[in-house]
């Protein structure tokens, strides 16, 4: 029987076809985009080769016969393969706005957290995740243009300098935990196993900005302010007609928004219950 | 560029204009710049769209609003620099 095989991963009408050389580097698939469900109507227009070889093993990813990664590292080859992915699914992509956030749900409600590498929107997802809200991504949306996510779930991917924030919450799963020197990913399931893939409408918007040693601060941000700061998160612009500045100012009056600067969690989850859970 | 009085302001009309209550966002689609500007910023704004000279813009909102008078001239130049940096104005000289 052949160890080799191939993988075909889907995101909002664009598969993306994986191959692997044995039962290693399918582990590795299966953890980094088990959660990217093929549309079985589409030909795969993408092709990526993970291979796993020698002992101790080296792993090497492929594009055609361009080398994307030879190393150690399996933790930097699914780094380089999932932002490798996410750029083909957002490049030519017009029929949704493509929007740098993590998501979350709760009882069907949409939430939105924008923001740039760094501004603590992984590590709050990780946090509220492990408080029983529901995954959707840490890192990409599509928007529709009624409101509706279409979240890339992905594993959580922390920077090393934030995993020491969520050190009580990893300790007891890191052995499920991919590490590299730069950063972690985390299976969202060892966080909260009663994940529910959905596709709900932004009910609310947080902003984050984490500062270490900060408490936490929740300020209501202006429809205004709020649009302004989407629209640094919108990674599509280009692809839209007038940029999706009419349909992210639309989003934007209609939805509540705010800005949590936060260093940490002591009352995190007292300040935003009232501002997730008052009258939408 | 040091900005007198007798520079007028005129609008880059590559901008698209969404406004919110009383604040706007202004957006170029060429430039890919979004500018943020609060109620004094439109109003500002607002005032640049009939080539008065900044000084006659000046004088005009210490008109209306006198119990400002001492605080408009270095928001008015505030604004007004704001908005050339970012292009949505350019100055001319009258």
């Amino acid at each position: 029987m052949s160890n080799n095989g191939t993988y075909i991963a889907g995101f909002s009408g664009l598969n993306i076809e994986i191959g692997y050389n044995n039962p290693d580097a399918k582990l590795l698939i299966d953890f980094l985009l088990g959660d990217l469900q093929a549309e079985p109507s589409l030909v795969p227009e993408i092709r990526y080769d993970v291979l796993v070889v020698g002992r101790p093993p080296k792993v090497s990813l492929w594009q055609g016969d361009k080398l994307l990664y030879f190393g150690n590292s399996k933790y930097t080859l699914a780094y380089i393969l999932i932002n490798e992915m996410i750029y083909r699914f957002i490049v030519d992509h017009k029929a949704d706005l493509a929007i740098h956030a993590a998501a979350l749900s709760y009882s069907n409600t949409g939430i939105l957290i924008p923001g740039k590498s760094g501004s603590g929107k992984s590590t709050l997802a990780a946090w509220l995740t492990s408080k029983g809200f529901n995954y959707l991504t840490d890192e990409l949306i599509f928007l529709s243009k009624n409101g509706v996510i279409k979240p890339l779930i992905r594993p959580i991917s922390l920077h090393s300098d934030s995993v020491s924030a969520l050190d009580d919450l990893l300790n007891p799963v890191k052995e499920q935990i991919l590490a590299g020197q730069s950063g972690i990913m985390v299976p969202h399931l060892v966080l909260n196993t009663n994940h529910v893939p959905c596709t709900p409408v932004v009910s609310r918007i947080l902003f984050p900005e984490y500062k270490h040693g900060f408490g936490v601060e929740l300020t209501k941000l202006s429809s205004a302010k709020s649009c302004f700061k989407l629209i640094e998160c919108h990674v599509n612009a280009r692809n839209m007609p007038d940029h999706g500045f009419g349909q992210l100012a639309a989003l934007t009056r209609q939805t509540k928004s705010y800005q949590l600067t936060y260093g940490g969690f002591d009352g995190l989850l007292d300040r935003l219950r009232p501002i997730l859970f008052d009258d939408k | 560029m040091k900005i007198n009085d007798s520079h007028i302001p005129v609008l880059n009309s590559e901008f698209i204009l969404e406004k919110f209550d009383n604040e706007i966002l202004l957006y170029s689609v060429a430039g890919t710049t979004a500018v943020y500007l609060n109620e004094t910023g439109y109003l500002v704004w607002c005032l640049c769209n009939e080539n008065r000279p900044i000084g006659k813009i000046i004088a005009l909102l210490e008109e209306a609003y006198p119990e400002q008078r001492r605080y408009i001239r270095d928001d008015v130049i505030a604004v007004i620099n704001s908005l050339a940096e970012n292009e949505v104005i350019v100055l001319n000289n009258e």
